[in-house]
């Protein structure tokens, strides 16, 4: 716990949890719009979608400014010879240890947009948990997974 | 049986399919016998289907029955079934964690047994299901199972414990007894050792239980039946009618109260009833290596496992139980039934706990806690609530006027009720073993073992930090949850972090 970590996500990571926010927030906005133009159409008071845009653009500030840049700068992880640390949380600081020994398997995905930056995530699944780290470049992921892949193996001798 | 060691389900797994569709069909049934169907006078087409489709189902069943075999090897057992789709299952003895007998209703009634084979991995369901055997097979495949795997238990222990730092899981509980101060008791193996849960004891566990969630969903199962039945005789709002016409001719409050003390005292009854059902004939033994369970009057279940399965022990207090000193013994086994964790003891006087697991499960130890929480972690466990209740006050006296005002009794309560919870929250950590203790209603008492942990996690508000409180959960198999006490002093979790962290190697 005290150890300092030294691994982070890569920064292209926020660009991207930025731009999937913002099409999330664009979908909103695009339904948003629709009942005004149905609104003004037909009459209809127009105080709900006064009501609706301040929310959305309020919720748009939040998930795609503050929280990616929050979540970004409190995730640190690193893999050590036996056992891997990872530090997160916004509102609880959360540290997690997980044994090498404990590891069942690593699974790597990255959707298209994570695709388009050479991102992606890695998963450690455990026999009870799964971690994931999000938001590294492929050729870090793939080495954290082949790491990660020797270390599991590795049984300690008998104490 | 034509090879020596290929194997076929009970003949009358032929029938299941057909039983299965009439268990579906029953409500309709018996509500078109309500609505007063007349039988004799049908169309044709309905008569037809009468006889044609349990044909047919029979039919299924026995394609079903021919393709399902399953076949046992010296190291392995594979389970072969399914007509269209083949599906084929390899289950390795040395990864089995136990081995369930079970006799659900229809098995009770046709006097076969299930077998359910479990191993990490098998996600909602169990990995081996051989749902019809004869009891003789059922018994004799499940100690045939059990031979096999203790020859493995040897190289297991080796290839699988070895991994982590922790000695052997001791298999003969000789050691375990001089370990634990129990009075000294016959060689396990010359003796089996078996404990029943008589009928008074059985009752008295039934009566210190409140199983409201079960009540609650029978309840309600009991209120839609019996809702569908008198909408068939009566006329509409039947029940609304009826409640409102007793209502009128008794005072408010009178009702409401009677009517409340009335649903308590049939939930607790029923609950009684459902745990009787459920636990009669309670029997846990010790065979050779494995523990032994069984239990149930009309669904019948036994369980087989080795205790160096066993992830976790729990155990949880009632606050009635908590006043006459007993407790009940739960067990964290991998099975597909996630969020049950197995009973080994209904209900124990706490003296003899050591006693128990010194029998059952030699590597866990009792322990009493030594580091509770800090006397400021109070202000983290009350903080909340009582913002919350005070609220819920404030609106109920602006909206009831000072009829509202009861409300207020609840700031009390709950105080009391958060500060019971932080009283009971600690931990003690032995070189192999970390007790945790928690209270929500019940106490419960977590005992896990540092080779059994598959994460850790510790966390706390940046305020806590400051505070030095932290919080601490760890992961098992078989429950992704896991078990976590609350707000602990920082340096005792820290403790606990060290003495999970895995030492630096020396040889590398």
């Amino acid at each position: 716990m005290n150890r300092s970590l030294t691994k982070r996500l890569h920064r292209d990571y926020l660009t991207v949890s930025r731009i999937s926010s913002i099409i999330t927030h664009a979908v909103l906005y695009a339904a948003a719009i629709g009942y005004l133009v149905v609104a003004a159409w037909q009459n209809w008071t127009l105080l709900p979608v006064w009501i609706m845009f301040a929310l959305i653009t309020a919720s748009l500030v939040g998930f795609a400014w503050l929280l990616p840049a929050v979540r970004y700068r409190r995730f640190v992880y690193e893999l050590f010879d036996d056992e891997l640390e990872i530090q997160y949380g916004i509102f609880y600081v959360t540290h997690m240890l997980v044994p090498m020994v404990r590891v069942q398997h690593v699974e790597l995905e990255s959707g298209p947009l994570m695709r388009k930056y050479d991102l992606a995530s890695v998963s450690i699944v455990t026999a009870a948990t799964t971690h994931r780290i999000r938001g590294l470049k492929q050729s870090d992921a793939h080495q954290l997974k082949r790491r990660i892949g020797i270390l599991a193996r590795v049984e300690l001798p008998d104490e | 049986m034509n090879k020596p060691n290929k194997h076929k389900l009970h003949p009358i797994y032929i029938t299941f399919l057909l039983f299965q569709v009439i268990q579906g069909l029953l409500p309709f049934l018996l509500l078109a016998q309500l609505r007063g169907i007349d039988w004799t006078d049908l169309p044709a087409y309905a008569y037809g289907a009468i006889v044609g489709v349990p044909i047919v189902l029979l039919l299924f069943g026995y394609m079903g029955w021919r393709s399902y075999s399953f076949n046992l090897d010296s190291d392995r057992m594979i389970i072969k079934r399914g007509m269209l789709f083949r599906d084929e299952k390899t289950i390795y003895y040395s990864r089995i964690h136990s081995v369930n007998v079970e006799q659900p209703l229809l098995q009770r009634l046709l006097k076969i047994a299930q077998v359910k084979i479990e191993t990490p991995g098998g996600k909602t369901q169990a990995d081996g299901i051989l749902p019809a055997l004869s009891l003789k097979e059922a018994y004799a495949l499940r100690d045939l199972l059990r031979s096999y795997e203790d020859v493995k238990e040897e190289s297991k222990i080796q290839s699988l414990e070895a991994a982590v730092p922790s000695a052997p899981i001791t298999l003969n509980a000789h050691s375990a007894l001089s370990a634990s101060s129990t009075d000294p008791i016959l060689a396990p193996d010359e003796m089996p050792q078996a404990i029943r849960i008589g009928g008074g004891q059985l009752m008295l566990a039934a009566a210190t239980t409140t199983n409201f969630g079960l009540v609650a969903a029978f309840v309600a199962g009991l209120y839609s039946f019996a809702d569908d039945i008198i909408n068939q005789f009566a006329p509409d709002h039947f029940l609304e009618s009826m409640f409102e016409d007793t209502v009128t001719s008794i005072p408010g409050y009178v009702t409401i109260l009677a009517a409340a003390g009335a649903a308590l005292l049939g939930a607790w009854l029923l609950s009684i009833l459902l745990y009787v059902l459920k636990y009669s004939g309670f029997t846990v033994s010790k065979t050779g290596d494995q523990i032994s369970l069984s239990y149930g009057l009309l669904e019948k279940r036994t369980h087989l496992f080795h205790p160096g399965k066993v992830q976790a022990v729990i155990v949880k207090e009632g606050l009635l139980r908590q006043l006459l000193g007993c407790a009940q013994i739960e067990l964290q086994v991998l099975s597909s039934d996630k969020q049950q964790a197995l009973m080994l003891h209904p209900f124990i006087r706490r003296g003899q706990l050591r006693e128990i697991l010194g029998l059952f499960l030699p590597q866990f130890e009792v322990n009493s806690i030594t580091q509770p929480a800090p006397r400021r972690a109070l202000l983290y466990y009350s903080r909340w609530y009582l913002v919350l209740v005070t609220l819920l006050s404030t609106i109920s006296i602006a909206w009831l006027d000072w009829s509202g005002a009861w409300s207020l009794l609840l700031i009390p309560l709950v105080y009391i009720w958060r500060w019971a919870s932080w009283r009971s929250a600690g931990i003690h950590l032995s070189p192999k073993q970390l007790t945790m203790r928690k209270r929500y209603l019940a106490r419960s008492t977590y005992m896990v073992r540092r080779s059994q942990i598959v994460a850790m996690r510790v966390k706390g508000t940046p305020g806590q930090r400051k505070n030095h409180i932290l919080s601490l959960r760890v992961y098992i198999m078989g429950s992704s949850l896991g078990y976590g006490v609350s707000c602990l002093e920082a340096s005792a979790v820290g403790t606990v972090w060290d003495w999970y962290k895995r030492k630096p190697r020396a040889n590398k």
